[in-house]
C-alpha cells in the first residue's frame, strides 16, 4: 500500500477499495504494521486483536460507505466480545457482552475496527495521563500530550495509526485533543447520536463523535453514527441530513459570529494569530465576519465541574465489585468491600470528581450548587440563542493552549481544568461544534479552530470547515514518526 | 406519675404501599417481568446497571399507574419526571434507584373504606367506619431492586426482580385503627385487581407495606415521633404489628419514656418490633433528575389510552349487581369484593331463572369450601 494512501483520508481510500485496486485485508495489514512500528511510541491503543481485524477486512463488503476502511475505537464504547477498560483498574479484564449502538452502525456500514484507544480514566482529564494504562504520547511532539480525554483515538488518527476513529466529548474530549494532534474532531448535536453503549462519564453531557483526517471524511462518519436509536431516550426523533451533500465548498453570506469573550488574556499569542488569520481567510472566501456576544462564558467551567462530577458521581457507582470488574480481596463486609475495591480500583481525579459530585448533591448544598448551576446552564444555552439570531456559526480557539509537557499540569488540577474553557459551554447548552486545523506552531505543534453551530446546526459548520479546509493545506502536514 | 399514666392515647397512621406493576416486561429494559423463574434467567444490560447500559421506560407501566390514579380519582400530573435516588446497596444494579422526587405520575386522590374490607371479626363494630375515605399524598413509578438471599458463608443475589415496574402509593396519615389499616390495604388491593394493574399478592411480595406510626395524647394537636415499621409481609401482619407498636409506644410514654424518630423490623413469629435504626443514621438519597429519560408529558393520548382500561369500581358493580339481579346488598357486596368471583356469578345468573338463590347458594356453599374463586371446579 502506498504512503499516499496511508497517509490519505477515507474519501481517497474508498475508490481504490471499491475498483479492487487494493483490497480491504491489504488496508488492514499496512496499517497492523505501521502500529507496530509508530505505535510503541505514541501508545495510542489499548488493546489490538490484528486477528480479529484481519477477520473483519476478509468479509469487509466494499461497496457500503465504510467498507474496508480500519476504525479505532475508544475504550469507552461496548464493542462485544472485546476488553472495555475505560482505561481504569476497576475494569481490568471486563469483556463487552453487547455492541454499542454506533459500533453496530459502523459494522452495518462495512468498517473494519482496528482496535481500543487509550484515554483518561473514564473520559476525566485533558491530557490522557490519567489512564491506568500509561501516557499517549503527540505524534508531533513525543514529549507531550495528545489531550484528553480521547487522546488516544487522537494520536491514532493524527499518527495515520487509523484512518479514523470514535471517541466522546463530555466537555471537549473529541475537540481539544483533535487540535492537540492536528486532526478533525466533531462533537455532534445532544441527542445527534446514541449514547448506548458508551460507558457514561456525565449522561447530559456525553456524545460520541469522529475524528478524521479531513472534513469530508467527519461529514461521512457522522452520516453513519448519527439517528434514532430505541435503547437511547434522550436520542432525537429527527431525520438524518445526508451531511456529505452539504460540503458545497461555498460560505457565501454565510454570517460567521465571532465572540469576544473567547478572546482573552492568557490565551497563547500564536493560537490567537492562526484562528485570526483563519478568520481573515474565511471573509476572504465571502464569509461575513460578526461580533457577537456570550457573556456567561466565565461561568461555563464552574458550571460544568457541578453538572458533569454530580452527574458522574452516580453513573460510578456502579463499579462497586459486585457484579463484574475488579473485586478487592480480604474485605470483612460487603460496604468494605465497596470501599477497598473502589479505593484500589479508581484514579486519583475519578475519586475527586466522584467526591465533588456527591458533595454538591448532597443535602443542604443541592441549591447553592447543582441547582444553580443548572440555572446559570440555562443562561449559557440562551447565550448561543441570542448570538445565532445574529450568526451562522461561531469561530474561536479550540484550546487557549498548544499542546503541553507530558506531567506539566498534573499536579495543577484546575490548570488542567482551563485547557478545555473553550469547548466545555457547546456541551452545556447541548449544540455542536468540531475543531480543525488552522496552522502550526513555530515549534510545529497543530493548532485548531473550533467551528461551533447551533442544534442540529452540522450541515453548516462541516461546509464551513469543508470550504476552509479546501483552500488551505493544514490537513496535508504530517507528523514526522 | 399517678397522671400521666391515665392519659389516654391515640395513633396516627400512615402507610406507604409498594405495588409491583403486571406488565409484559420490566420498566426500563424488554427483558420479561416475570414472578419465579430460575434465579438470573431474565437479565440484560441495563437491568444488571453494565457499563453504557441506558433505560427507556415502560409505557405500559406508565399506563397502568395513570389508570391506578384514574381509578384512586388523584390528578394525574400533565408533567413528570425520573430522579435518581443513589444509595450503595448490593441488592440494586446501579447502586442508584430511578424513582421519581417532586414530580409524581398521580397526586392527592384516596380510597374509600367499606364494612367488608374490615377483619371479620370487628365488620359488626361500630369501629368499622365503612365510609371513611383514607386520602393519599401521591403515587410515583420506580423500579424494584433485586432480591438477595443469605447462606452460611455467602449470599445469592438474583436480578430477575431487579427492574420490576413498581408504583409507591403513600397515603395521608389519615388512619386510627390496626383495623381501619387493614381495610385501606384490603380495598386498595382490591382496586388494584379490578384494574387489572397488579396481582397485589403480599406473600409473593408483589405488594409490600411500610408503617408510619406513632401516638399522641387524646386531643392533642401535634403528631407524636414517628416510627417506621418495615418486614411486614400480610395485611393481617399489617394489623397485628400496629397493634403490638401502638401498645409498645403508648406504654412507653405512660412509663414517662421518649420516643426517638427510629425504623423497626416486625418479627411476626415473635409478634414483636425491634429497632433497626435512628434517624441520624438515616441515608441522604441526593435526588437529582435523571439524565436518561426525558421529561415526561401526560398528553390527552395517554390518558385515554388509560381511560379506556378504566373498569367498573367495586362500589358500581356492587349497586349494579343488586339493583340488575335483585339482590341484597350483602350479596351484592360480597360479590363485588372479588372480580373473579363477580364474573363467576354473572354467568352463572344468566343461566338462572332465580338470580337471588344462585347468589345464596356461591355465597354460602360455594365460598364455604373454596377460598379462591379460581379453584371452583365446576363451571358456572
Amino acid at each position: 500500500m502506498s504512503n499516499e494512501l496511508l497517509f490519505g483520508d477515507i474519501a481517497a481510500l474508498r475508490p481504490r477499495l471499491a475498483s479492487k485496486e487494493i483490497s480491504p485485508v491489504e488496508v488492514a495489514e499496512a496499517l497492523l504494521d505501521r502500529i507496530s512500528h509508530v505505535d510503541p511510541k505514541l501508545k495510542a491503543y489499548n488493546h489490538l486483536h490484528p486477528e480479529n481485524s484481519l477477520a473483519q477486512a476478509k468479509k469487509a463488503d466494499v461497496s457500503l460507505p465504510l467498507g474496508g476502511v480500519p476504525i479505532a475505537i475508544k475504550d469507552v464504547l461496548n464493542v462485544k466480545d472485546d476488553p472495555l477498560t475505560c482505561s481504569s483498574k476497576i475494569l481490568q479484564g471486563y469483556i463487552a457482552p453487547y455492541d454499542a449502538t454506533v459500533i453496530r452502525k459502523l459494522r452495518e456500514a462495512g468498517a473494519v475496527l482496528l482496535g481500543r484507544t487509550n484515554m483518561d480514566e473514564f473520559a476525566m482529564g485533558s491530557s490522557t495521563e490519567n489512564s491506568a494504562w500509561g501516557v499517549t504520547r503527540n505524534p508531533w511532539d513525543l514529549d507531550r500530550v495528545p489531550g484528553g480525554s480521547s487522546g488516544g483515538s487522537a494520536a491514532a488518527v493524527g499518527g495515520h495509526e487509523a484512518f479514523a476513529a470514535l471517541g466522546s466529548d463530555t466537555g471537549g474530549s473529541i475537540r481539544q485533543p483533535a487540535a492537540f494532534c492536528g486532526c478533525v474532531g466533531l462533537k455532534p448535536t445532544y441527542g445527534r447520536v446514541s449514547r448506548f453503549g458508551l460507558t457514561a462519564f456525565a449522561s447530559s453531557l456525553d456524545q460520541v463523535g469522529p475524528f478524521t483526517k479531513t472534513v469530508r471524511d467527519a461529514a461521512l462518519l457522522l452520516e453513519v453514527l448519527s439517528g434514532h436509536d430505541v435503547n437511547d431516550n434522550t436520542s432525537a426523533r429527527r431525520p438524518v441530513p445526508k451531511y456529505t451533500a452539504a460540503l458545497t465548498g461555498d460560505v457565501k453570506g454565510l454570517r460567521l459570529g465571532i465572540p469576544k469573550e473567547y478572546f482573552i488574556d492568557g490565551i497563547d499569542p500564536e493560537i490567537e494569530q492562526s484562528v485570526r488569520a483563519a478568520i481573515k481567510h474565511f471573509e476572504g472566501l465571502g464569509a461575513e465576519i460578526v461580533e457577537v456576544s456570550l457573556p456567561h462564558t466565565e461561568y461555563a467551567v464552574a458550571v460544568y465541574y457541578i453538572v458533569a462530577t454530580a452527574e458522574a458521581s452516580a453513573n460510578l457507582a456502579r463499579f462497586d465489585g459486585v457484579r463484574y470488574g475488579r473485586r478487592a480481596q480480604g474485605a470483612t463486609d460487603v460496604i468494605d468491600m465497596y470501599g477497598r475495591t473502589r479505593e484500589e480500583g479508581f484514579g486519583a481525579e475519578v475519586k475527586r470528581r466522584i467526591i465533588l459530585g456527591t458533595y454538591v448533591l448532597s443535602s443542604g448544598y443541592y441549591d447553592a450548587y447543582y441547582n444553580r448551576a443548572q440555572k446559570v446552564r440555562q443562561l449559557l444555552r440562551q447565550d448561543f440563542e441570542q448570538a445565532f439570531t445574529k450568526c451562522d456559526a461561531i469561530l474561536t480557539p479550540t484550546s487557549p493552549s498548544s499542546p503541553f509537557k507530558v506531567g506539566e499540569r498534573v499536579n495543577d488540577p484546575l490548570q488542567m481544568y482551563l485547557a478545555d474553557i473553550f469547548t466545555i459551554a457547546v456541551n452545556l447548552a447541548g449544540i455542536c461544534g468540531l475543531s480543525l486545523p488552522c496552522g502550526f506552531t513555530k515549534a510545529k505543534l497543530p493548532i485548531g479552530l473550533q467551528i461551533i453551530g447551533p442544534q442540529w446546526g452540522e450541515e453548516t459548520i462541516l461546509r464551513a470547515a469543508d470550504a476552509y479546509e479546501r483552500s488551505t493545506k493544514w490537513h496535508q502536514e504530517r507528523p514526522n514518526l | 406519675m399517678s397522671t400521666a399514666s391515665a392519659v389516654a392515647y391515640e395513633a396516627v397512621i400512615g402507610l406507604e404501599v409498594h405495588v409491583q406493576l403486571k406488565t409484559n416486561t420490566k420498566m426500563f429494559c424488554g427483558c420479561r417481568n416475570e414472578y419465579g423463574g430460575e434465579p438470573n434467567t431474565h437479565l440484560c444490560p441495563v437491568c444488571l446497571g453494565l457499563p453504557g447500559a441506558l433505560p427507556v421506560p415502560n409505557q405500559e407501566a406508565i399506563r397502568k399507574t395513570i389508570l391506578t390514579g384514574l381509578m384512586l380519582e388523584c390528578e394525574i400530573a400533565p408533567r413528570c419526571k425520573f430522579d435518581r435516588k443513589n444509595y450503595f446497596y448490593a441488592d440494586m444494579p446501579k447502586n442508584y434507584q430511578i424513582s421519581q422526587y417532586d414530580q409524581p405520575l398521580c397526586l392527592r386522590g384516596g380510597v374509600k373504606l367499606y364494612t367488608l374490607a374490615f377483619p371479620k371479626d370487628v365488620q359488626k363494630d361500630p369501629q368499622a367506619n365503612a365510609n371513611k375515605v383514607i386520602g393519599l399524598t401521591r403515587i410515583h413509578l420506580e423500579e424494584d431492586v433485586a432480591k438477595s438471599a443469605h447462606y452460611e458463608t455467602q449470599s445469592g443475589i438474583d436480578f430477575n426482580r431487579a427492574g420490576t415496574p413498581l408504583m409507591e402509593i403513600v397515603s395521608e396519615a389519615d388512619l386510627s385503627t390496626p383495623e381501619e389499616a387493614f381495610a385501606y390495604l384490603s380495598a386498595l388491593k382490591q382496586i388494584l385487581v379490578y384494574g387489572g394493574v397488579s396481582d397485589a399478592d403480599m406473600e409473593k411480595g408483589q405488594m409490600r407495606c411500610d408503617v408510619n406510626v406513632s401516638v399522641r395524647p387524646v386531643g392533642q394537636k401535634e403528631y407524636g415521633t414517628k416510627v417506621e415499621v418495615k418486614n411486614v409481609n400480610s395485611i393481617s401482619a399489617v394489623r397485628r404489628a400496629l397493634r403490638y407498636e401502638i401498645d409498645r409506644q403508648t406504654e412507653n410514654y405512660q412509663a414517662g419514656g421518649i420516643q426517638k424518630q427510629e425504623t423497626r423490623r416486625w418479627d411476626d413469629p415473635k409478634g414483636q418490633t425491634t429497632i433497626m435504626r435512628v434517624k441520624e443514621q438515616a441515608h441522604d438519597y441526593r435526588y437529582f433528575p435523571e439524565p436518561d429519560i426525558l421529561p415526561l408529558r401526560t398528553d390527552k393520548g395517554l390518558l385515554a389510552a388509560a381511560q379506556a382500561d378504566l373498569p367498573e369500581l367495586p362500589e358500581a358493580k356492587k349497586t349494579r349487581l343488586a339493583a340488575a339481579y335483585g339482590i341484597s346488598d350483602y350479596q351484592a357486596s360480597v360479590l363485588a369484593s372479588d372480580v373473579a368471583l363477580s364474573h363467576y356469578y354473572e354467568k352463572a345468573a344468566a343461566l338462572a331463572k332465580n338470580k337471588a338463590s344462585v347468589a345464596n347458594y356461591i355465597i354460602n356453599e360455594t365460598l364455604a369450601l373454596v377460598s379462591d374463586v379460581a379453584d371452583i371446579p365446576v363451571p358456572p
